[in-house]
């Protein structure tokens, strides 16, 4: 049975930014992150009444949205993933614009050139505030697998961000 | 504080407190809730009535065919078992016909023989019994 329109509305209202978020960022793409977004809802509207609680809400929406944003990734070659060598050397700035890019389009570039796992684990870590074993329990993955992706993942940025980091410590 | 527990993973506050502060949630489109609560309520719709079914006669299904095939396939069965079981019976009085033919010989033969001993004996001046 379908959950009820008040309380399916406060859902939506509480967790939209966590699940578009997470679709945009799994994704790299306004649309299709609305269209992940919006089914990930309309499933819930389906199964709401299967939820026991509100972290446990948190949970299932979380869980949801980045399977179906990988899924949609997949299908759809949004972004093709990226290798971790490749990424390395390829040059995903041009220096000539870097003063007319915000930092905020700058982090998305660096996260869509990511490899997806590393990604997904970046996105849970940092927007979620998740802890390793938390990301592993939600991506069903053994918690060193998480962390060797973290790492890895940081390895990655503090390469190919020194010059945004750069403007960012100037800022702050 | 608020990034205290980030120092587990590696010594590169910087680019984690960046991360943290860069990567916050972004605000979903414009009417986004409003599109899924509309989206949620179609789906909800009971579905359309179905159509009036209208009274056909169903085509009765050919049983006919595969019966006719199992009657034939019977009736070869039983001819061919028939035809065989003749073949087997003459065989069998053939044979039959053929060794009461070669006993008859061999009597013939010895009794033949048994005369022509008898007469040489009696030939000979030989008394024998019957």
């Amino acid at each position: 049975m379908a959950i009820e329109t008040s309380e399916f509305r406060r859902l939506i209202e509480t967790h939209q930014r966590m699940v578009f978020s997470l679709s945009l960022r799994v994704t790299g793409d306004y649309a299709t992150a609305e269209e992940v977004a919006q089914d990930v809802f309309l499933e819930l509207h389906r199964s709401g009444d299967r939820l026991e609680s509100e972290d446990h809400t948190r949970f299932w929406l979380r869980r949801v949205a980045v399977h179906r944003a990988t899924d949609a990734l997949r299908r759809k070659s949004v972004r093709p993933e990226s290798r971790a060598e490749e990424w390395l050397e390829e040059n995903h700035f041009d220096a000539a614009n870097e003063a007319s890019i915000g930092l905020q389009a700058r982090i998305e570039d660096l996260l869509r050139a990511l490899p997806e796992p590393l990604r997904i684990a970046i996105v849970l870590r940092y927007q979620e505030s998740m802890l390793p074993d938390e990301i592993a329990e939600l991506l069903g993955q053994p918690v060193a697998t998480v962390k060797t992706h973290l790492r890895r993942a940081l390895e990655l940025l503090r390469r190919k961000a020194p010059v945004t980091l750069k403007e960012y410590v100037r800022g702050i | 504080m608020e990034y205290e527990h980030l120092k587990n993973l590696e010594p590169s506050e910087e680019l984690e407190e960046y991360l943290t502060k860069e990567l916050r949630p972004v605000a979903a489109p414009n009417g986004f809730a409003d599109r899924i609560l509309a989206l949620a309520e179609a789906q909800a719709e009971p579905p359309a009535p179905a159509r009036a079914k209208v009274l056909t006669m169903k085509p009765r299904p050919r049983l006919w065919v595969p019966t006719a095939i199992a009657a034939a396939l019977l009736c070869a069965g039983f001819v061919t078992r028939q035809t065989y079981e003749r073949h087997e019976q003459q065989q069998a009085r053939q044979q039959a016909e053929q060794a009461q033919q070669q006993l008859d010989s061999a009597l013939r033969i010895t009794g033949e023989t048994l005369e022509e001993t008898r007469q040489q004996l009696r030939d000979a001046g030989v008394e024998i019994g019957n």
